[in-house]
């Protein structure tokens, strides 16, 4: 066998292993790049250049991020890379050599075994959904929320009988918003976080789902589920998936009750977690990444992992998002253009510093948040908490409130039970007297429950050990007669 | 189970378990079996309950068939394609 030799081998072509390959294609690099799937785009861009030529209309509906997907695919197909699709990695040597086999079982391409050399390997394989195994879980008819996404995309597949969906994280809300859409009947949510913890992710809804298309539609997109009268069952546990030969029903537990919903499918989603099995089976060095709860293989700025020669970028670095996942294709396969000799040093760092700059203005994009406030006291709260603006909901309509959100300067709060409890967002400013105090020690009122931090891009679920910092975003819940307290907490001197 | 959102008018013949169904191309072969109403994919060997697609992007593998002779087969990665023979396996 006379195996091919690369320069750069690419696994995964979604966003970031497209952008890699153009760019190391543009510094005229041999790059493979091999897929599981059957089509270029990854699982973001699923099918994509299938719905442009059949389902257009589809393709609209799924937004202008899914659709901006389409000349990055094109531009990739024409790149001049050596791509392969439905390859499966089976096998990667300690001189880099990749073993791969055809993925499908075709006739003519099961024989085939493929080998090939490379220089360097870059590692983008994306995330896979978290799996959360309960009783009854495996029952025909309980299937992944990504599973129902793919379908739709690849197949313009959707349930026809009424789901339930059961989970947590605002993808749970966007599944949900593309089913309405769809005309697919939803009987309940079932929200297995604690308690109120959808309205808690709702702040983060529109950054959240910036690569999904959805964009600062988080408000939105609960108005529409609130509207079609979907039931949101908040803090649920104990949940088990009932049926003989198929699911028929969920049994879970709110509080001391235990409920049954029944309905034709069970649909679940507990966020996405990176996709380790390749950096794993190599031995790349992994850390456990607290803040978002899941391990990640250690890479730097450049995506080197622990291992010569062996990259990551994407998701199956850190979860975050297509763009992002873009930008480091292309930051990682600068540093190998530079590893090949074919730029510099200091070329490497001036052209990647527009992607650069893009990442870490990522990383600073404030919040698009909104106030929502329904009680004419609060507005008190605005000046101190840094409130830019607040909207009654009595008297907005959902586009008012979206003009807001585009305006991109607006702290949040939410109004809850009747307004006994208020979520709300507040930026920590320089003299507020939580800075570089432990949550443990922040001497917090137990009327008042931390939901989560936001750091630049990062969404913090706080434990007792972690340390506020100035600028962090904290979105809390207070009940109304503790507002005060929260006011001087956050205490902002006299402007 | 699944019904579809926009037609593609050509179609081509598989079989399943001996049957034959038209079914669109360009699509895998778990999506086909959906969309004509096919959800059991296999039983667990241990428990012998049934089983059926989850993930269908290739993580969860419990979509497996026998395919044109092939065992064990990701039925959620591999594409349809005139005359495939597709089986449960045992």
């Amino acid at each position: 066998m006379n195996p091919s030799e690369y320069d750069l081998s690419i696994i995964g072509s979604g966003p970031a292993g497209i952008a890699a390959a153009i760019t190391a294609r543009k510094y005229g690099l041999r790059v493979l790049v091999l897929d599981e799937q059957s089509k270029a785009g990854g699982q973001i861009f699923r099918n994509i250049e299938g719905m442009e030529k059949n389902f257009n209309s589809e393709l609209r509906k799924l937004g202008n991020e899914y659709q901006s997907g389409l000349s990055l695919v094109k531009e990739f197909k024409n790149c001049g890379a050596d791509y392969f699709n439905d390859r499966s990695v089976w096998q990667i040597d300690a001189d880099l050599g990749i073993h791969h086999v055809s993925a499908s079982s075709n006739k003519v391409s099961s024989s085939i075994n493929s080998y090939a050399k490379t220089k360097h390997l870059l590692i983008a394989v994306g995330a896979m959904e978290r799996p959360m195994p309960f009783k009854g879980w495996t029952l025909p008819g309980v299937m992944a929320c990504t599973a129902v996404d793919a379908l739709y995309k690849s197949s313009g597949l959707v349930p026809d009988e009424e789901v339930i969906l059961a989970g947590c994280g605002p993808l749970l809300l966007l599944v949900a918003c593309r089913l309405l859409d769809a005309g697919v009947k939803i009987t309940a949510l079932l929200d297995t976080n604690r308690r109120l913890a959808l309205l808690k992710a709702l702040p983060y809804l529109p950054k959240a789902l910036r690569s999904i298309g959805y964009l600062t539609k988080g408000m939105a997109m609960l108005h529409k589920i609130r509207s079609a009268g979907i039931q949101i069952y908040s803090g649920i546990n104990g949940m088990e998936a009932l049926g003989n030969s198929k699911f028929e029903k969920v049994r879970f537990k709110l509080g001391e009750h235990t409920l049954e919903k029944s309905s034709g499918m069970l649909l679940l989603h507990n966020g996405v977690v990176p996709n380790l099995q390749i950096t794993r089976l190599l031995g790349c060095e992994h850390r456990w990444y607290d803040l978002q709860r899941y391990w990640e293989p250690v890479h730097d700025e450049w995506g080197n992992t622990s291992i010569d020669r062996i990259s990551i970028a994407g998701d199956c670095g850190r979860i975050s998002g297509a763009s992002i996942s873009e930008f480091n294709g292309y930051v990682s396969a600068l540093d190998t253009v530079y590893k090949i000799g074919a730029i510099s040093r200091n070329e490497r760092n001036r052209l990647s510093l527009p992607y650069r700059k893009e990442l870490s203005k990522h990383k600073a994009v404030r919040q698009l948040t909104m106030a929502l406030i329904n009680k004419p006291n609060y507005s008190l709260l605005q000046s101190s908490l840094k409130i830019d603006d607040l909207i009654d909901p009595r008297m907005n309509t959902v586009s008012s409130i979206l003009k807001h959100v585009h305006k991109g300067t607006i702290e949040t709060a939410y109004s809850i039970l009747n307004g006994e409890y208020e979520v709300i967002e507040a930026e920590i400013i320089d003299t507020s007297e939580l800075i570089n105090k432990e949550l443990k020690n922040a001497n917090l009122p137990d009327e008042i429950r931390i939901g989560a931090i936001l750091r630049g891009k990062d969404i913090i679920i706080p434990r007792s050990n972690f340390v506020f910092q100035k600028d962090d975003t904290v979105v809390f819940l207070a009940k109304s007669d503790q507002i005060q307290i929260v006011e001087n907490m956050f205490r902002i001197s006299a402007i | 189970m699944f019904r579809k959102l926009y037609k593609n008018s050509r179609t081509i013949t598989i079989y399943f378990e001996g049957s034959s169904i038209q079914v669109e191309p360009g699509q895998t072969v778990a999506a086909a079996l959906l969309s004509k109403g096919h959800l059991c994919f296999r039983n667990s060997p241990i428990s012998g309950q049934p089983r059926a697609p989850y993930c269908m992007m290739g993580v969860c593998y419990e979509c497996m068939l026998e395919i044109d002779g092939n065992s064990s087969q990701q039925a959620c990665m591999i594409q349809v394609s005139e005359g495939m023979d597709i089986k449960i396996q045992i």
